[in-house]
């Protein structure tokens, strides 16, 4: 089963890079342009990824697709979990805008051959790395100590 | 040929949300067809745990084989790229010490969040509203950058 997860999201993955190459699409870049020029190309990106994920959702949890607990609503556990997430969502917006483009648009653009993507990606896996040994550990710890 | 936009790409990027949950089952958790902080940080973590022994999360579905998504993507945009005459291996980095701060910095602030903002948007689609206040933030990170670039060029 999961050599099976892993050539299906291996072959989404294509259909994903294949995508976003042709389009350029990112979920920070479109707010960026439109926010500095006005420009509302790749902003288009997010109601076309909320439309068709929402479609799909709704369909599939007509016709017995597997939707567990959809539509989820109110799913916020705990206060320290939801400040976490602002500040990792407000520090992934703010850093993204300097790298010009989310961590797909960057995968992309190490594709085509671009070193200064792959050297963001170095820093990626590094980060990665960071993050398991050292800040995750201290996060788990603040949240041991607060909850 | 038909050209690719932001919009249909991010339609049909979100069918495949939608269809890799439903029919493919990748969950948990909810919308994790395509994340690209999720699924790189499985594949990197569960390469080291195999090889050093070492004990980094992993999500429960990458336990035995990784998903791959961030392959693929990588694979994806390579095949785009080679067919439309758009490889750039001549290009210079500008300055990659920056750009791999920058990546070190979304790693940690994304790992911190979760997941990436295609992850993100999915999940609010999926009735999320932990995820929408994330998505939120995410964007109001972005105009903060955006204005703090105007502050300085306007200085």
């Amino acid at each position: 089963m999961t050599v099976y997860f892993a050539v299906a999201t291996l072959l989404g993955g294509i259909l994903v890079g294949y995508l976003a190459q042709r389009s350029g699409m990112c979920l920070v870049s479109g707010v960026r342009d439109f926010y500095m020029v006005r420009d509302t190309h790749l902003i288009k990106a997010i109601p076309g990824l909320f439309a068709g994920a929402l479609g799909s959702y709704f369909i599939y949890s007509r016709i017995a697709g597997f939707t567990p607990n959809f539509p989820l609503f109110w799913d916020i556990s705990s206060w320290i979990t939801c400040i976490l997430i602002i500040i990792g969502a407000f520090g992934l917006g703010f850093f993204t805008v300097f790298a010009d483009g989310c961590p797909n648009k960057q995968f992309v653009r190490a594709s085509e051959g671009r070193k200064d993507a792959l050297a963001y990606l170095a820093g990626f896996f590094v980060g990665i790395a960071y993050f398991n040994l050292v800040l995750g550990q201290v996060i788990t710890t603040l949240i041991a100590v607060l909850a | 040929m038909v050209k690719v936009t932001p919009l249909m790409s991010g339609f049909i990027i979100g069918l495949w949300i939608g269809v890799g949950m439903a029919w493919v089952r990748i969950y948990p958790p909810e919308a994790f067809t395509v994340c690209m902080i999720g699924h790189p940080n499985d594949l990197f973590s569960w390469t080291i745990n195999h090889a050093f022994g070492a004990n980094f999360f992993v999500h429960e579905i990458s336990l035995d084989i990784p998903l791959l998504t961030a392959l693929g993507v990588l694979i994806g945009g390579a095949v785009a790229a080679i067919q439309h005459k758009e490889l750039k291996f001549k290009i210079r980095a500008e300055d990659p010490v920056w750009y791999f701060i920058l990546g070190f910095a979304v790693a940690n602030f994304g790992l911190m969040l979760g997941y990436c903002p295609i992850k993100t948007l999915g999940t609010v689609a999926y009735g999320s509203v932990q995820m929408l206040i994330g998505f939120i933030f995410i964007e109001l990170g972005a105009i903060f950058a955006c204005r703090y670039i105007k502050w300085r060029l306007t200085r």
